[in-house]
């Protein structure tokens, strides 16, 4: 690099710093033998390759044990038999086939199912729910409700139907109302 | 590149290699060697590994800096964990700087009060002569930001110089001229 000017100086500056440093720079051979010194002494290749194999055989057997036992886990897990918790207590209209075949299974297995506690708990808690009504259900009911249920049907005859028309009387007096 | 190969070059680099530690360092003698050390222990480990990407100077500088950082860093964590206890290398740094010329010594302390970037900067294009690129490469900072270092830390410097009353000028003169007699 071309200096020119105050650069000239400055760089006058440096060279002499640089001579000065010069004069006090240690030996290169003292410093390399001192750092060869440091340098901690490495295991034979054939130590190194058998650390290595006996930290890939624990990392693979470790490997291998998770996964047997990850799948043994598995394996459990789907042998248990679905279970069904019914919600509702209203009794379910059955096929008479089905009722059938239910009553020859029954008469075939007379076993009887044995529930844990937990399964009865959440089975009363089913029925409850399912048989729970609001506290303002009662409002939606109202008096009209009979008369709503009890519409002629079209094919009724005309004198069936005057019963609904308003007697002549209860014209008369609203309208003098 | 082998090893025996590697050395022969730092060797010949051996002694830009220390006035570069010396500047990381603070001009301090025993740091600066102790960094030089480190280094060499570095790539004899293997830690510092040479690619031949950039120039084996501008790398070993780049090595030698970051050493020289690191060190810094543990030497400061070490000085506040014994706080309030004696400072043993206090000691060190007054020695050093009495054996420096009047002229010298008003240099240094100019080049003292730089930023540490404009002072690198400057160091590596005056004393190492390296380009502003290489510098740049070195303090691992882009061109643009070493040129801006260079120029600020260029012009600081001299109107330090011109406040301390350095007639650097004279000097200059007198080492052009070192081999005329009058």
């Amino acid at each position: 690099m071309e200096f020119s000017g105050d650069e000239k100086k400055i760089q006058a500056l440096f060279s002499e710093l640089s001579l000065e440093n010069q004069t006090r720079t240690p030996r290169f051979e003292k410093l390399w033998q001192g750092a060869e010194a440091n340098v901690p002494a490495r295991a034979p290749l054939a130590m190194r390759f058998v650390l290595v194999t006996i930290v890939v055989i624990v990392v693979m057997s470790f490997v291998a044990a998770r996964s047997w036992f990850s799948s043994s886990q598995t394996e459990h897990t789907a042998h248990i038999p679905p279970q069904i918790i019914p919600t509702t207590s209203a009794p379910r209209v059955q096929q008479p086939e089905q009722l059938l075949s239910a009553t020859a299974k029954n008469v075939a297995r007379p076993r009887r199912v044995m529930r844990r506690p937990t399964e009865r708990t959440a089975i009363r808690q089913a029925e409850m729910l399912s048989n729970w009504q609001s506290p303002t259900n009662i409002l939606l009911n109202s008096p009209a409700v009979s008369v709503l249920s009890s519409l002629p049907q079209l094919n009724q005859s005309a004198r069936d139907l005057e019963q609904f028309l308003p007697k002549n009387n209860e014209v008369i007096k609203e309208s003098k109302q | 590149m082998e090893i025996s190969e590697l050395k022969a070059e730092l060797e010949k680099l051996h002694q830009a290699s220390f006035g570069w530690a010396l500047s990381c360092c603070r001009h301090n003698h025993s740091d600066a060697e102790e960094v030089l050390q480190m280094v060499y222990l570095k790539i004899l480990q293997g830690k510092a590994v040479y690619r031949g990407e950039s120039k084996l100077q501008t790398w070993l500088f780049a090595v030698i800096r970051k050493t020289a950082i690191t060190e810094r860093r543990k030497q400061v964590l070490r000085s506040l964990r014994t706080l309030g206890s004696t400072d043993e290398n206090s000691s060190s740094k007054p020695e050093i700087e009495l054996e420096w010329s009047e002229l010298q010594r008003r240099f240094q302390q100019a080049l003292a009060k730089l930023p540490k970037r404009q002072r690198e900067t400057l160091h590596l294009v005056f004393y190492q002569d390296l380009s502003v690129a290489e510098a740049a490469e070195v303090m691992n900072i882009s061109i643009g930001s070493a040129r801006r270092h260079y120029e600020r830390g260029k012009k600081r410097l001299r109107e330090s110089l011109d406040r301390e009353g350095v007639d650097y000028g004279i000097q200059w003169r007198r080492k052009e001229n070192s081999g005329v007699v009058l």
